[in-house]
């Protein structure tokens, strides 16, 4: 092949490597909008997978004029934030939640929660101050009452003197005598 | 308020995308590219063409047989395989001599067992809290072992020569797969919220890490460590204090750097008026100018710029090699291809259901989106030149294998979600249908 012709081609193909490298960019985009797309709808789910229970809002004393979030229920992540904004992993719209209210983590059995600043929640607590929950323990946000469901609960780990163990994952760990002495 | 959820709805939200266009558009670009270089200078050359043949059956290999084995994201492998053809393409064009790209073609080779090695390893050790001190301690003797048995190349005494006979056979920079231990070990770090102890104490092992960079003079991958870890620890914690401090300690710390280092303040002195010293130090800026510049819109053609003008046109400039050559359009999708990687990136991160996986996939693509914007914004005189490379393109194994591993934990941990997703369809399918808020 000659310079000229190479040339001409090379001048050609360049058109073409733009519209390459277009199609394969829009492509790519638009399956990344399906992909979040259907994200969004999986994560409206309750399945078991991923989520470990549910909160049911048992009652409901928000502003006046919103419609009573009674009855619904949401499902909980295994680690995440509760909130009303919308980066929320667990999002309650309602008056009394923050947009970032509650951290929420889920470990030995229980739901452990850290309230974001000082918004307020009320729940059951630990000698130390910690906010727990287990299956069938109340959550209440201002006016909003939640209950939780827990999808396989299960009793949190407790040493001899009947106190709960952190970081005990099995049994195995927890009859190990120099872990809890 | 409580709806029932259609299962057929469920079912397809749960496919993933398999974009058969998208693929051969891509194996048509390499085949076409590279029969185009076959023809180069007026001469055949049979290298092309052996890579016209062997490009499409190595990436349908991985784009077809991959996704056979775990469900992994189709689209995030297609992209990076066309950022590797890109490389292979334009290293071909350019190139002083045929080795570069084969020995390029070999790194990807090797960056693809790595990239099945970091899917597997995501996917076997569930738990890696047991495996974070020793990371650390490796990741620490690996940065500091350029001091003891490496060598200074281009300024930086942050690489390990490997040498037989009297001459180098191998060069390796530590730094590299230092990036993606780093990443699993702040995540591991920052994973549990609740101990603020052991985040801080991953902010102080990468701020080691940082001070052993500054000492070796490698500064882009200082910038990257202590951007990712700062931007890491305020995606984990929310810690708005720790973060701002973190932040003003490294502002201040380069301010330091400038009046203390004498290479700090030649890196900055170029990037403001390159033309204070044309012929040695601002050369490759000017350089890599002009060719973004003599490439327009469109670029010169395959194979008819002058890339190699610029001094490590293979390397540290080659996005602006590939202005030159394919013009600023390619070269934009190229930034745009990039965006999307990071995208999907932190969209598995979000879908993923445990913090670990969240962190780490978004440990990783903020690492390589700021790689990105680092060499491009040097490049094309946005921001100081840093010494970092494009991912997946620029010609170095250390790179492109490191990079293929991080892209191997991405996948593993799409494919862990995916499996996810399935469970969930199974549950609902067995319970027939589920209710939603």
């Amino acid at each position: 092949m000659s310079s000229e012709t190479y040339e001409l081609l090379a001048l050609t193909a360049r058109y073409w490597f733009i519209i390459a490298a277009g199609l394969i960019l829009v492509r790519s985009w638009w399956a990344g909008v399906r992909d979040n797309r259907n994200a969004q709808y999986r994560r409206s789910w309750r399945g078991g997978s991923g989520y470990i229970g549910e909160m049911v809002v048992t009652g409901d004393h928000g502003k006046r004029g919103k419609s009573s979030l009674k009855g619904a229920r949401f499902p909980v992540p295994q680690g995440g934030m509760l909130g009303s904004g919308k980066m929320a992993d667990m999002r309650i719209r309602h008056s009394d939640v923050r947009g970032r209210h509650v951290w929420m983590e889920f470990s030995d059995g229980m739901l452990r929660l850290t309230p974001v600043g000082k918004h307020k929640i009320s729940s059951p607590r630990l000698p130390d101050g910690t906010y727990v929950m287990k299956n069938g323990d109340r959550l209440i946000i201002g006016g909003l009452q939640m209950a939780l469901t827990l999808y396989e609960p299960q009793e949190p780990l407790q040493n001899k003197r009947g106190r709960m163990v952190r970081g005990a994952k099995t049994e195995q760990d927890f009859d190990d005598e120099d872990f809890w002495e | 308020m409580a709806r029932a959820v259609d299962l057929e709805k469920m079912r397809r939200a749960t496919l993933r995308p398999h974009d058969r266009f998208m693929e051969w558009v891509l194996i048509l670009f390499q085949i076409s590219a590279m029969l185009l270089l076959a023809f180069k200078d007026g001469e055949f050359n049979p290298q092309p063409l052996m890579f016209a043949l062997a490009m499409p059956l190595v990436t349908l290999l991985v784009i077809r047989g991959v996704p056979a084995i775990w469900p992994v994201d189709r689209v995030l492998l297609t992209l990076v395989m066309f950022l590797c053809s890109v490389s292979v393409v334009t290293l071909s064009a350019i190139a002083r001599s045929t080795t570069t790209p084969m020995t390029q073609a070999i790194y990807i080779c090797l960056g693809l067992v790595a990239m099945l090695a970091g899917i597997v390893f995501i996917r076997k050790f569930r738990s890696w809290r047991k495996w974070m001190i020793p990371l650390m301690l490796v990741s620490l003797v690996m940065v500091a072992l350029p001091f003891v048995i490496g060598g200074e190349l281009n300024g930086a005494k942050n690489w390990i020569f490997i040498r037989a006979g009297g001459r180098t056979i191998l060069s390796v920079q530590p730094s590299e797969p230092v990036k993606v231990m780093l990443v699993i070990a702040l995540a591991s770090c920052f994973e549990d919220r609740q101990n603020r102890l052991k985040s801080i104490c991953g902010v102080a092992f990468a701020a080691i890490l940082c001070v052993v960079l500054l000492a070796e003079k490698d500064l882009g991958a200082l910038v990257l460590y202590f951007l990712t870890t700062m931007l890491l620890y305020w995606v984990a914690t929310n810690d708005w204090m720790i973060t701002t401090i973190g932040f003003v300690g490294g502002s201040a710390g380069a301010v330091a750097a400038y009046y203390m280092f004498d290479y700090v303040r030649t890196r900055i002195a170029i990037w403001r008026n390159p033309w204070i010293d044309p012929e040695v130090s601002g050369y490759q800026l000017i350089q890599a100018t002009i060719a973004i510049g003599s490439g327009g819109w469109t670029g010169m053609g395959l194979g008819l710029g002058f890339p190699r003008d610029i001094p490590l046109y293979n390397s540290d400039f080659i996005y602006a090699a590939i202005c030159e050559e394919f013009g600023l359009m390619f070269a934009l999708m190229l930034l745009g291809i990039y965006a999307v990687i990071v995208m999907r990136g932190i969209s598995i991160g979000m879908n993923s259901k445990k913090r670990f996986y969240a962190l780490v996939t978004f440990g990783i693509v903020v690492m390589m989106g700021l790689q990105t914007l680092l060499i491009v914004g040097g490049n094309i005189r946005l921001i100081p030149l840093t010494g970092v490379v494009l991912p997946f393109v620029a010609e170095g194994g250390s790179s492109m294998i490191s990079y293929m591993g991080a892209l191997g934990l991405l996948l593993g941990i799409s494919s862990i979600n995916a499996e996810a997703a399935d469970k969930d369809l199974q549950k609902a399918q067995l319970q027939g249908g589920v209710k939603g808020k």
